[in-house]
């Protein structure tokens, strides 16, 4: 008789169900609204008390000017349409101190002021989060970017894991 | 009879003791050594186990001015046990006008000098160690200005991941 295989139930702690991760197309993105960076990943959970683990590394580069303000950009992970994790990934402004002007006194002409500028501003990125789907319902995995409208954002090199973990070993202490 | 639950012991290889994470709250506003939302506490159950730690969130600097540049760090009961210590970084700039003259001083002289602020970029880290006891170890991420107290910054979007992880196959040489 073929032996049973040994699942979560019979093991103290945790144990690794499912484990995915895929590369992400390259994304050039400079507005202020969410859109896909490479394609999604659906995972179904074999149990519902299971953890998922998404991770996702990166890099983005800004190849606008700097300007005042924030300018900045974001990286999200998102579920099933939903936002379970973001952050800020790039970002710089410029501003400038000092006198700043030139002019004419005797002929009142106007100031004119030099401001500074740099641009190809480039980051890593890293983002990951757990979270409890609490059922088997297929979680269709996406990463999405969102960007300061003045700046174009190149998203590169995103590589995607996604990690269920049996629920037994959470919170276990 | 109950069965007894299979243990790391009986396993070819390693296995996940346990897990836990946690959202760090806040938008963390500090110049000086200043801890992010609560720690994320786990008791190992077996002492010769590792506890990975990896962490991501974001930090910006909306001050003006030179070194900006920033540490976050991973303290496990109080102690320090991994830090990154060059975040971000500013470079400072300009330039001086220093030709005038003329009948009416057209152009006065002054150093014009222009900084970055608003930088923000993604933080991640991660880390592995081993406590070497089954008491409770109370994983935490604190951040500070390089040079302490000298510029504000913020982080945020703070998440934090610790598992427990048996150690298994020693098959690795190294050190660690």
């Amino acid at each position: 008789m073929a032996l049973t295989k040994v699942t979560k139930h019979i093991i103290y702690g945790s144990t690794l169900i499912g484990h995915y991760g895929h590369d992400l197309t390259d994304k050039s993105h400079g507005a202020a609204s969410w859109a896909d960076w490479g394609e999604s990943a659906t995972y179904t959970p074999q149990y519902a008390d299971s953890n998922i683990e998404v991770t996702c590394t990166g890099s983005a580069n800004d190849t606008a000017n700097t300007s005042t303000g924030k300018n900045s950009s974001r990286a999200a992970i998102y579920i099933n349409g939903s936002e379970q994790y973001s952050q800020y990934v790039i970002g710089v402004g410029a501003t400038f101190q000092g006198t700043t002007f030139y002019h004419n006194p005797a002929y009142n002409q106007f100031n004119a002021r030099q401001e500074f500028h740099a641009s190809n501003f480039s980051t890593s990125l890293y983002l990951n989060c757990v979270y409890l789907p609490g059922n088997t319902n297929a979680q269709v995995v996406q990463m999405k970017v969102y960007s300061d409208p003045s700046h174009n954002i190149n998203y590169r090199d995103g590589y995607v894991t996604i990690t269920e973990l049996s629920g037994p070993g959470h919170n276990l202490t | 009879m109950a069965l007894t639950k299979i243990t790391k012991h009986i396993i070819h290889g390693s296995s996940l003791i346990q897990y836990k994470y946690g959202t760090l709250s806040g938008n963390v506003t500090s110049a000086t050594d200043t801890q992010m939302g609560s720690s994320v506490d786990i008791t190992p159950q077996y002492a010769d186990s590792i506890l990975e730690n990896t962490f991501s969130g974001d930090i910006n600097s909306d001050t003006n001015g030179d070194n900006e540049h920033f540490r976050v760090a991973l303290y496990v009961n109080g102690q320090k046990e991994y830090e990154q210590t060059e975040l971000m970084g500013g470079p400072r700039g300009g330039h001086a006008a220093t030709h005038h003259g003329g009948n009416n001083n057209r152009i006065y002289a002054h150093a014009h000098y222009q900084h970055l602020y608003n930088m923000r970029q993604s933080v991640g880290l991660v880390h592995a160690f081993t406590p070497g006891s089954t008491n409770l170890q109370a994983c935490a991420i604190r951040i500070s200005c390089y040079e302490n107290g000298a510029k504000n910054f913020q982080v945020a979007n703070g998440f934090l991941i610790v598992k427990e992880i048996s150690i298994g196959i020693t098959s690795l040489s190294g050190s660690q």
